[in-house]
């Protein structure tokens, strides 16, 4: 008995259903080039960063009365204040907010609703803008006490996060990827550890 | 076109000469499918995967970031650990918090005797998740029915109803030793409710406390220093294998070749069965447990009498009570040399009052127990050691006749004198020998509660469990050395509805009307919650007060004090130093009573767990898969045989045998153990829990019931056992496969004889060099990082592979993932028997083991990690360079970059890589898996149940099927050390000691030493220039980043 191939390569309409396949493979992929540049999700409570964190306007008005058309511009530090002390920055519990909102701004609507979350003694479940994976082990301090040979601090904030301040909400503005990190890592002026355990452990 | 189904054409024969292709056809009339196999393969490929790709792979998970309502001032540090001072058993400890969860019990430095936790202590953390921990109090009503929920309030009326109903009735059992304040608590109750108090322990030794109480009266034992003893002669001694107050550390402090040169230490062990200690003895002699005191007699006959030293010589009656015991009378019958005696009694004779001599716990319990305790009081009392050598200070308390009191208890409940018993911490229905028969008595009362955290043997025998919670979530107090307290504090509040059993036996005495402290307690903590406290904490309220009027009377500040002892942990009021009085001639009745007999058939040792001890922690996964240091056997017992006995007997590791004494028989399987006595058997106590939980119950057998009991307490050694061939074998968990080392052929563990070592220091460490390398070499700017390890003071406890375990999140395999070769842990201590120099060496024979090897052996500790090569092995294999080395000398290990081609751990000749086979920390809830693969539903058991995950150090990844790990040297300190150098403008500068490894800060012997190489003035660097230091397979030229410093041996 004997057995033959007539034809190895593909049939006809086996072209058409491969790249059919290709197709939506490349479609199904097509969001992994970049999953988390332009992230910006919604906050069970809309925490507005431009109106805390941005530049004061100050307008005089027709009676001579001062009104702010801008932002607070409470430093980044008042809230996430593990920054330059750990691995996470920390988002502010609700006692931080409070210091404020309970004098100013009582009756806006979302501070009534965290209001009403902190007197229920429950927490926020904010969700994660920059999320990195898990086996990343990223450490803010580190980059905020870095100093260049003139004493100079080599990152801040805005360098990985964009102009919080800007937008309300917050977005993620920088591919947050390795090729990323490891592009700042070698500038000449960054010198930035390249061993893996840095970050990976 | 559709066809009608009826219609369609009959199937054509198929023609073998064409190409075969499978056709399937649809009864609904679709088309046909035409394709062969590679291509509907292809196709189904591409296509599974571009669904996988665009249902899950890019969608971005939303996780959810959760801040305080109100952070709590102490955590005001977000990602930082917090350290809570507590002390577990007698064990003093710091518990590392990580967000409020404890997850790892670290050593308390600062503590004057033991500054690290032993197995047991470490592994508290995991006992504190357990998910088969009662989540409530339970109405068990004594196992007729499950147990059903009940109400705190509901017990509580129950409870105090019962005591004030039956005072005088009330009996409380307990193994709690606890510190003054909790014993104090324990007097008030009884004092107010005329209730009995019965301490029960199931490994106390009774025969060492009576033979001490004939020996020198009521005076405090003290405790050996081994630091200040040069020659320690042990029978049966087991102080490396369960050290009190420091020993180990003590002993290690002795061993130390550089410091003490001429005066180290040595250690000769008569012994039946290979321990731990007699592992570490310098000098093993064999022998039957029963000849025990003969042989220590034999050594008072020959310095008392013989050499007339001493002031016992003038003790009455002396000379006839040792003359039965003349060395050639005893060498005679027991078959040691009689000039094996002589040399040491020479030995001993010259180190007077620089010497120790102690018998073990284990071989002061059999039957004759207070012959070889008194023979050995009277050795270091004829040495003039009591004052020098032994701490008069640091006591143990005196405590004996606990299955006494059990036995008085269970005769108390069989007469209707006890309604009401409660039982704190106490399992007797495990741990107490079966003739007390104490379940049958146990249901004579009308109520018992028991404050256990889980339904175990002997809860589920009573009506309700009020369910206590774990020492790391409750207050109350310990004692760990005369005069030397401790706090027991909680790091966290009670993961269930649970209370300590201190709070609620405070509370519950106040409510029922006791007045006095109790009372005092109770409303002071009920206050307390009307004020700020989220939990009702009576106990907390009464040791504080109780401390507060006892120890801080002098101090102005009386709370300040109480908080300075709170973040210590202890506290030392100093213990008084009575000299002892003079050895009782009277306690020489005791020696009159043992007569020397030849030993006949086969003795029987049933000695503690090294991991698991009395089995209390039964069901805890790091415990189980411990390896025994000597037999190096996880998950289950064994039956320790001589090699000689096994291999006439035909065995294979594993074949069950059947051990039969004290009138029950018992199927074990067989273990082929180096260095037993020919005629002595030793089988492990501590397995066998039947209701531990899901990850401990029905592992090995529970022997405890099967012990004797003799003038008033268990027999454990010494046990008259016949044995034969069973059926069947029960498969061992080894995690070692060869056991002898021929270090001719194989240098790989340094070791030398003190006399060579003090000729050439660097004897032993011969290596074959390695010659070039051909690849380039690393630079290193600042640091390198380098280990030593000192194997003259390792032990081999195993306190670093815990260690290890806890911080770097290490899973839990199983039985059947250590017989598969699977187990994970990072850090393994190898033991090896060392094989004798042989004239043309022993070729490959030696891995059999061959009996003249093993029967004596010279038994070898090398703890095994990854030794983060120069020249690494794995690195050069990788192919996705996942594993490379970094800046500082470390071997990498990318978890996300390794794809599991295992090549890595192939070409790695320290076989430290270890490979996750599964998703061994991931829930699996998918029923088809765990019906498919067993072992998936075992791992989650084991490792993701419950609360368990949230033991995981948050700063070592968890790792993922198919991926490698090894020890990565805690990569994670040394990235802490470094964020808080930077942060303190110490650019790169490490301090020397700054970052310290799980393994190094748990060794008791501080053998493990770890820093900077590069830092010429750091420890490590002055440990690794030492003579001694070795490299091990330089011929491989691989160079290690660890160097294992020469084992010293003080050989004769």
């Amino acid at each position: 008995m004997k057995f033959t191939r007539k034809h190895h390569g593909l049939g006809k309409a086996a072209w058409s259903r491969t790249v059919l396949l290709a197709l939506l493979f490349l479609w199904g992929t097509a969001g992994c080039a970049d999953p988390r540049e332009g992230y910006e999700p919604y906050q069970p409570i809309k925490f507005n960063h431009k109106l805390m964190a941005g530049e004061p306007q100050w307008v005089t008005g027709e009676k001579g009365e001062k009104t702010n058309n801008g932002g607070w511009g409470i430093p980044c530090r008042y809230c996430h204040t593990m920054v330059d002390k750990g691995r996470q920055a920390g988002i502010p519990s609700e006692n931080i907010c409070m210091n404020c909102h309970s004098v100013v701004g009582q009756n806006l609507e979302w501070v009534l609703k965290l209001k009403e979350y902190y007197d229920a003694n429950r927490p926020i479940e904010w969700v994660k803008v920059h999320d990195l994976p898990d086996f990343v082990y990223f450490n803010h301090a580190a980059h905020m006490t870095a100093m260049s040979d003139e004493g100079k601090q080599k990152v801040d904030c805005v360098d990985c996060h964009g102009e919080v301040e800007k937008d309300e909400l917050v977005r993620v503005q920088n591919a947050f990827n390795m090729g990323w990190c490891l592009d700042c890592h070698w500038k000449d002026d960054m010198q930035g550890p390249f061993d893996c355990i840095i970050c990976h452990r | 076109m559709p066809k009608h189904p009826d219609n369609h054409e009959p199937a054509k024969p198929i023609d073998f000469t064409e190409e075969i292709v499978h056709r399937v056809e649809f009864p609904d009339g679709s088309e046909p499918l035409a394709l062969d196999r590679r291509e509907f393969f292809r196709m189904a490929g591409a296509a599974s995967a571009a669904v996988a790709l665009a249902t899950t792979g890019c969608q971005i998970p939303t996780e959810p970031i959760v801040p305080y309502v109100n952070r709590p001032e102490e955590q005001r540090k977000i990602g930082k650990p917090m350290f809570y001072a507590t002390t577990l058993g007698n064990i003093p400890a710091l518990v590392r918090t990580r967000e409020g969860r404890p997850i790892l019990v670290e050593g308390n430095p600062s503590h004057p005797r033991i500054q690290t936790p032993n197995l047991r202590a470490q592994a508290a953390v995991l006992d504190l998740y357990d998910p088969d921990r009662a989540t409530g109090p339970l109405s068990v009503r004594r196992s007729k029915g499950l147990p059903k929920p009940v109400g705190w309030e509901v017990l509580t009326k129950k409870a105090t109803d019962a005591l004030q109903e039956s005072r005088g009735k009330i009996a409380l059992l307990t193994s709690y030793e606890g510190g003054p304040a909790t014993q104090d608590v324990l007097k008030e109750f009884s004092k107010a409710f005329d209730a009995k108090i019965f301490h029960v322990s199931p490994l106390e030794n009774d025969r060492e406390t009576l033979a001490w109480k004939s020996c020198f009266g009521e005076v405090p034992k003290p405790l050996p220093r081994f630091d200040k003893a040069e020659l320690v002669v042990g029978f049966g001694a087991e102080f490396l294998d369960f050290p009190e107050n420091g020993m180990d550390a003590d002993y290690a402090e002795r061993r130390d070749p550089e410091k003490r040169k001429n005066t180290l230490g040595r250690l000769i062990a008569f012994e039946g069965r290979l321990s731990l200690t007699g592992a570490n003895a310098d000098e093993r002699i064999r022998l039957r447990p029963s000849h025990m005191a003969a042989a220590a007699l034999a050594l008072a006959h020959e310095i008392i009498m013989v050499r007339r030293i001493g002031p016992a010589a003038s003790l009455e009656n002396v000379r006839e009570t040792l003359a039965p015991f003349a060395v050639e009378n005893v060498a005679r019958t027991t078959g040691v040399e009689a000039k094996t005696f002589k040399r040491i009694a020479d030995e001993l004779v010259r180190k007077q009052g620089k010497s120790v001599v102690i018998s073990g716990s284990t071989a002061t319990s059999q039957a004759h127990g207070e012959a070889l305790e008194t023979a050995v009081a009277l050795l270091n009392y004829t040495l003039g050691n009591y004052p020098k050598t032994f701490d008069i200070r640091s006591n143990t308390p005196l405590r004996s006749g606990g299955v006494k009191r059990l036995e008085t208890l269970a005769d108390e409940l069989r007469a209707g004198r006890i309604d009401v018993l409660l039982v704190a911490g106490a399992n007797p229905l495990y741990d107490a020998p079966a003739s007390l028969n104490f379940a049958q008595a146990m249901q004579k009362a009308k109520l018992v509660i028991s404050f256990a955290d889980r339904v175990d043997e002997t809860a589920r025998m009573a009506d309700f469990l009020a369910t206590a919670s774990h020492p790391l979530e409750s207050w109350g107090d310990a004692r760990t050395d005369a005069g030397l307290f401790g706090v027991v504090q909680p790091s966290i509040r009670p993961l269930y509805d649970t209370h300590g059993w201190l709070d609620v036996l405070i509370s519950w005495s106040a409510l029922a009307g006791a007045k006095g402290p109790l009372a005092d307690a109770h409303k002071a903590s009920l206050d307390h919650v009307m004020q700020k406290a989220l939990v009702h904490n009576p106990a907390y309220h009464y040791v504080k007060t109780y401390w507060s009027a006892r120890f801080f009377t002098g101090q102005i500040d009386q709370e300040q004090a109480w908080r300075d002892v709170l973040k210590k942990g202890w506290i030392d009021l100093g213990g008084t130093r009575a000299p002892l009085p003079a050895f009782r001639a009277s306690a020489l009745a005791t020696l009159r009573n043992y007569k020397l007999s030849e030993g006949k058939g086969l003795e029987l040792e049933c000695f503690p767990n090294h991991a698991l001890y009395d089995g209390s922690q039964g069901n805890n996964g790091w415990l189980l898969e411990f390896p025994d240091p000597i037999s190096r056997v996880a998950w289950g017992d064994w039956l320790a045989m001589a090699p000689s006995r096994f291999d006439e007997m035909g065995l294979e590791n594993g074949d069950l045998v059947e051990v039969a004494f004290n009138g029950s028989s018992w199927k074990l399987p067989a273990f082929r153990q180096a260095g037993m006595h020919r005629d002595v058997l030793a089988a492990p106590l501590g397995w066998g829990r039947s209701h531990a939980g899901q990850i401990g119950s029905e592992v090995g057998r529970n022997l405890f019931p099967a012990l004797q009991v003799s003038d008033g307490a268990p027999v454990r050694s010494g046990i008259s056992a016949t044995l034969k061939k069973a059926n069947g074998n029960e498969p061992l968990a080894i995690c070692q496969g060869g056991d002898v080392l021929d270090r001719v052929r194989r240098p790989l563990v340094p070791v030398a004889s003190l006399s060579s070592y003090l000729a050439d220091p660097a004897s032993g460490t011969g290596q074959t060099p390695g010659g070039e390398s051909i690849w380039p070499k690393h630079e290193s700017k600042d640091i390198r990082w380098g280990m030593t390890i000192d194997l003259s003071r390792c032990t081999g406890c195993g306190n670093c592979v815990v260690a290890c375990q806890a911080e770097n999140n290490i899973p839990v395999v199983g039985k059947r993932g250590v017989l598969d070769g699977r187990e994970m842990s990072w850090m393994r201590i190898d033991r090896y028997y060392d094989a004798p120099e042989k004239k043309g060496g022993w070729d490959d024979s030696v891995f059999q083991a061959p009996p003249e090897v093993v029967e004596e052996p010279k038994t070898l500790f090398q703890p095994m990690l990854c030794q983060h090569c120069e020249n690494a092995p794995c690195e050069t294999v990788c192919p996705f360079v996942a594993t490379m080395h970094s800046e500082d000398g470390l071997n990498q290990q990318v978890y996300n970059r390794c794809v599991g081609t295992r090549y890595c751990a192939n070409n790695c000749p320290f076989k430290v890589r270890r490979f996750n086979w599964f998703d061994y920390q991931k829930p699996r809830p998918n029923l088809l898996f765990q019906v498919l693969i067993p072992e998936i539903k075992r791992h989650a058991t084991l490792n993701v149940r419950g609360k368990m995950q949230m033991k995981n150090n948050p700063e070592v990844t968890v790792r993922y099927r198919g991926v490698m790990e090894k020890c990565s040297f805690c990569v994670q300190r040394i990235m802490d050390a470094r964020e808080k150098a930077r942060r303190e403008g110490r650019k790169g500068e490490l301090r020397d000691g700054e970052v310290v490894p799980a393994c190094m800060a748990a060794c008791p012997s501080k053998a493990i030493v770890f820093g900077n190489v590069l830092d010429s003035a750091s420890n490590v660097s002055r440990t690794g220039k030492s003579p001694r230091a070795m490299k091990i397979l330089e011929i491989t030229n691989v160079i290690p980043s660890i160097a294992y410093l020469t084992k010293v041996r003080n050989e004769k």
